[in-house]
């Protein structure tokens, strides 16, 4: 493969990775901030390619999401609240006015 | 297809298009989710969008909403806008949806967050696009169908990154 085909093989990798935030010290009870960096376009001429939802789930279970227009920014970052009651595998999913999809995951622990 | 299905289908469906990557992140086709409230994400006017959502009933201010936004922002792609409501997240009393408007984009209504009594606090962050000089609203709405508007935020927009002539 050239290095151009490489580099493009990378940053096509890259296109919707979701990089996910998390406290390192969460405690039972405490409300956390939960965030999000999804690597995506969006055009304000372009209405065809942008983020329309952003679901965040914990243990596969979703607790809150956002609808989106073409008026949320090139690579959505969104941060919401979660009031940590257990350890699990907390999540992102989004879907694409073209109807791609991609999440990223990263695990909470809480102290007991 | 219900919204949670959709997602939960949609994450099936991509694991098992793609395998077990070892990247966090995958792609692939999905069909169109319902639910997306396409119709008021096309209304070209706030009144057109308040039409929609909430058939134009009277939107009284409330100083429980509060907006964290820039006054003047120069890069108009990607303005941070900061939201909290004080109001109870219980099971039978939480906000159940926060609406982000810009009333001069050619889309006003930027985005709804959806929330739960699960997130404990209502409140949420984004960054997004004011293209011109204009009002941002932030309006809540609780599970019992009360509506409580902020009042609204004037950012100027100055003419950089992003903004338009």
């Amino acid at each position: 493969m050239s290095v151009l085909g490489t580099l493009g093989s990378r940053l096509t990798r890259r296109l919707g990775e979701v990089q996910i935030g998390l406290p390192e010290n969460a405690k039972r009870g405490e409300i956390i901030e939960i965030r999000a960096l999804i690597l995506h376009p969006s055009q304000s001429e372009d209405k065809t390619l942008f983020i329309e939802e952003v679901a965040f789930a914990l243990d596969g279970k979703t607790f809150c999401h956002f609808d989106l227009s073409s008026m949320s920014s090139a690579n959505p970052y969104l941060a919401v609240p979660l009031r940590a009651e257990k350890s699990g595998m907390i999540s992102a999913h989004w879907r694409n006015s073209q109807g791609q999809t991609g999440s990223g995951q990263k695990f909470l622990r809480i102290a007991e | 297809m219900h919204k949670r299905d959709f997602l939960r289908l949609s994450a099936l469906g991509t694991s098992l298009a793609l395998g077990a990557s070892l990247i966090g992140t995958r792609i692939a086709m999905a069909a169109n989710a319902e639910g997306w409230p396409a119709q008021s994400f096309a209304a070209s006017s706030v009144d057109q969008v308040l039409q929609d959502l909430f058939q134009m009933r009277t939107l009284t201010e409330s100083d429980r909403v509060h907006v964290l936004v820039a006054k003047e922002v120069d890069d108009a792609l990607s303005v941070p806008v900061s939201v909290s409501v004080n109001h109870p997240m219980t099971d039978d009393d939480y906000i159940a949806r926060i609406y982000v408007l810009v009333d001069h984009n050619p889309t006003p209504l930027a985005s709804i967050f959806h929330c739960s009594p699960a997130n404990g606090k209502a409140a949420c962050y984004q960054r997004v696009k004011v293209l011109h000089d204009s009002p941002l609203r932030v309006i809540a709405q609780s599970n019992r169908g009360d509506i409580f508007a902020a009042k609204p935020e004037w950012v100027h927009v100055v003419k950089g990154k992003g903004a338009a002539e």
